[in-house]
This record gives C-alpha cells, sequence and structure tokens, in this order.
C-alpha cells in the first residue's frame, strides 16, 4: 500500500466520520473515484447497467454507513472494501434471481456481510412499507431526517440548512417527523 | 400511537454509533433480551435508519446516473470517429507526460502558483435546494451554474442576496459560495475572496468556502496568505488536506 493511497483512506475516513457537509464531500469523492466499478461488475457478472448501477451505489451507501458507525476496521483499502461490497450485491442479485454462481469467485468477509442483508431481507415488507411512507412525508421531515439519519449533520446544521431558528427547534422538528413517521406507519398496518 | 422514547431514541443512536463503553453496551444487550419493549422500539429504530438510508440511496442514485452520462458524453466527444486521431492524442499525451515529469522532476524547479491553481481547481457540483418549490430562483441560477452560463448565474445568486425580504442566513451562505465560484471561473478572483469571507464560520458552506479561498488568493499571487489559509485546513483536518500539503510542498 503506497504512502500516497494511505493518507487518502485516512482523510476519507476522518471525513465521513465527522459527518456533515465532509460525509457528504467524500462520499461524492469516492463515486467519482470510483463509478468505474459499475463497469467492471457490469462485465464480470453479466449484470444490466441499472442493477450494477445499483449495486454500486448499495455498496457505496453500506461503506459509508459502517465507516461512520465505526465498523469499518481498516483491514483493506476503502477502494477494495467498496469493490467487494459492490461485487457481493452484484452475486446477491444473481442468487436472487436464481441465476448459477456456482463459478464466481468467494470473497473474504462474505459472512459478515450476508448477514447485514438477511437481517434486511427478514423484515423486507416492513421495509418497504416504511420507504413508501418516508416519500410521503415531504419537506421539510424528508431533508430532516436524511441529515440526521445518513449524512450525520449536527443539530445546529440542521437547523441551518432546513431553515430552522435553532438547534434545539431542529431535535424537536426531527421528533415530530418521527412521530409523523409513525402516526403513517399506523395507518398502513 | 406509541409516544417516541427521546431517552431511549438517544441511547439507540449512541449504541449503533459506537459511542457506549463495554459495560453500557453489556447492559444495552441485556435489556434487548429482557424487555420486549425496548426490542420492539430498537428494531423500529433500526427499520427509521434503513429506510432513511433507501433515500438516500435515491439520491446517490440519481448523482452516479449523471456522473456515468457525463463520461459516456465525454467519451463520445473525445474518441471521435477517427482512429487515427485518437492514435495521435494518445501518443502526443504520452509525449507530453514525458516532458512534464521531467520537468517536475528537477530539484531546482518548483510549480508556479498559477499552475498550481489549474491543476487543483476543480468546480463543485451544483447544489439544488431539496424542494424546488421553496427557491426556484436559486434553482435556477443552479441550472445556468451547471450548463457553465456563470455570468447569468451569478447575477441571479447577486439578486436573491440583496433581496432583504425574508432572506434566511444560512440561504445568504449558501449563495455567497456559488458568487464566489461563479466569480472564479469569471477570472474575479477578489470579488470570490469577498464572497468566501462573507461566509458565517459556523456555516456547513464554510469547508468548501475556505478551500475555494485558497485557491483565490494563489490565482492572484498573494502566497503568504494562501499558505496560511491551506495551512490552517491541514491543521483542522479538512477533507482537502492532502491538496493543502500537495500546494504547500510546491511552494
Amino acid at each position: 500500500m503506497s504512502k500516497l493511497n494511505f493518507l487518502e483512506d485516512e482523510h476519507l475516513i476522518t471525513a465521513i466520520r465527522n459527518g456533515g457537509r465532509n460525509r457528504e464531500m467524500a462520499t461524492d469523492q469516492m463515486m467519482r473515484d470510483h463509478i468505474g466499478f459499475v463497469y467492471t461488475i457490469k462485465s464480470k457478472l453479466h449484470l444490466d447497467e441499472d442493477v450494477a448501477l445499483d449495486c454500486f451505489v448499495d455498496a457505496l451507501a453500506d461503506v459509508v454507513e459502517q465507516v461512520g458507525n465505526g465498523k469499518f476496521e481498516g483491514k483493506s483499502k476503502l477502494s477494495t472494501y467498496l469493490y467487494q461490497i459492490t461485487y457481493f450485491r452484484g452475486v446477491d442479485h444473481l442468487r436472487k434471481n436464481r441465476l448459477d454462481i456456482t463459478h464466481l469467485e468467494q470473497l473474504p468477509e462474505q459472512k459478515y456481510l450476508a448477514k447485514d442483508l438477511n437481517e434486511k431481507i427478514d423484515n423486507e415488507s416492513e421495509f418497504l412499507h416504511i420507504k413508501r411512507e418516508l416519500k410521503s412525508i415531504g419537506e421539510p421531515c424528508e431533508g430532516i431526517l436524511m441529515d440526521w439519519g445518513f449524512w450525520g449533520y449536527n443539530m445546529d446544521e440542521i437547523a441551518q440548512r432546513n431553515g430552522l431558528k435553532s438547534a434545539s427547534i431542529a431535535k424537536s422538528r426531527k421528533y415530530q417527523c418521527l412521530q409523523r413517521l409513525r402516526g403513517l406507519l399506523q395507518k398502513v398496518e | 400511537m406509541r409516544e417516541i422514547d427521546i431517552k431511549n431514541h438517544t441511547l439507540f443512536e449512541s449504541y449503533i454509533n459506537g459511542e457506549l463503553n463495554t459495560v453500557e453496551e453489556d447492559s444495552f444487550i441485556k435489556n434487548i433480551e429482557k424487555d420486549e419493549s425496548f426490542a420492539t422500539q430498537f428494531n423500529q429504530f433500526k427499520m427509521d435508519k434503513l429506510a432513511i438510508k433507501e433515500m438516500a440511496k435515491e439520491e446517490l442514485r440519481v448523482k452516479a446516473k449523471q456522473l456515468l452520462n457525463d463520461k459516456l458524453n465525454k467519451s463520445d466527444k473525445e474518441l471521435g470517429s477517427n482512429k487515427w486521431q485518437l492514435w495521435i492524442s494518445v501518443i502526443g499525451i504520452m509525449i507530453l507526460i514525458a516532458i512534464s515529469t521531467f520537468i517536475c522532476t528537477s530539484p531546482s524547479e518548483k510549480s508556479t502558483p498559477q499552475h498550481l491553481y489549474a491543476s487543483h481547481f476543480e468546480l463543485l457540483q451544483p447544489s439544488f435546494p431539496r424542494s424546488a418549490d421553496q427557491d426556484i430562483s436559486f434553482a435556477r441560477a443552479m441550472n445556468l451554474y451547471a450548463e457553465s452560463e456563470f455570468d447569468q448565474s451569478l447575477a441571479i445568486l447577486q439578486n436573491l442576496n440583496s433581496d432583504e425580504n425574508g432572506l434566511i442566513e444560512t440561504n445568504a451562505n449558501r449563495n455567497n459560495l456559488f458568487i464566489g465560484l461563479n466569480n472564479m471561473v469569471l477570472e474575479n478572483h477578489t470579488e470570490a475572496i469577498k464572497a468566501f469571507q462573507s461566509i458565517e464560520k459556523e456555516s456547513s458552506y464554510m469547508d468548501d468556502a475556505i478551500w475555494y479561498e485558497g485557491l483565490a488568493t494563489l490565482k492572484i499571487g498573494e502566497i503568504d496568505k494562501a499558505k496560511n489559509i491551506f495551512q490552517k485546513l491541514i491543521d483542522q483536518n479538512h477533507y482537502k488536506s492532502k491538496e493543502a500539503l500537495e500546494i504547500l510542498k510546491e511552494l
């Protein structure tokens, strides 16, 4: 591993863990630097481009989340880890569509990745309900919840970005938005 | 409808973010095993986070798709249909790289500020408001920015900032960032610096602003000021620390 690459990973990891705008910029940089993975798994796994793109985006979100909450142990380069997850998601797509995957290479850490995906799949119908209801929430709840739940903005930043007067108002609004989501879910159930 | 238990919600966040110590974590896990209500709330919390992550993926998907389209269009334009032109270009680029490498490895040579500026300046992607209804003028300014109509984009942004009716502070900071960027492309670097400097320090736009202020300061030849700005970025572990370090090494 060259010194230059290590520094690059170190800065990306710090930026992602800092959350907020740093995380967004680091994510954008990783996307720009590794968008080529889409074409790589498209040709290796014979996937449609849209499916390959979905795999890449899903993997990128996974990596950002895992780096953000400290689960990424740094045993490999970020780019390698991102590629592994992208590839695995492609294999998972083929498996779900009952396509033959016996000829494909097995990757390390697959057991760990599979656990996260299986956890999602077990609750998939409930999960899809939540996803639909979240979309119908609209602004500013959509913005506030994404800023809090994925991008890791603090309450001061969330207040600024969403035109709210203070961090305490933003915090209160966040809970209102989550409460609203619960209300929508109750109607679905 | 069950109210969200804010105390538990805060605890769930801490657990997911790895902020609990070993004792707290053990206690948390035992609670999950013993207390069904607690476990249900935690499960709901995780599902909410998962769904929010899916929403973020939608945004990322749009950006990635745009990136792929841009690369495709760029490839089509660059390659063209004439293979000989392509080979001549490749050979020409290899010669240029060889010459540049020879020049750059000369120990007595340092890159000029202009060269450093050119090699590090990359225009920020436009920032579209979450709801176009709320900010039609800004959205129009961003569309013009994306289409490289920088003077028109600048005019709209300057009008927005001069409109005192209902201007939210955060919008002024956002507008000033893009006023600065437009001015940089239009070679009005002094005006760009003024715009970046008027962004509030606590603003989430400050990170980008300080990086571009450094570049603009470099461009107008104020080397010492530029050095101070880049050193500040490194000290703050800014996301552009690596680039700042490269520039400082060359100056």
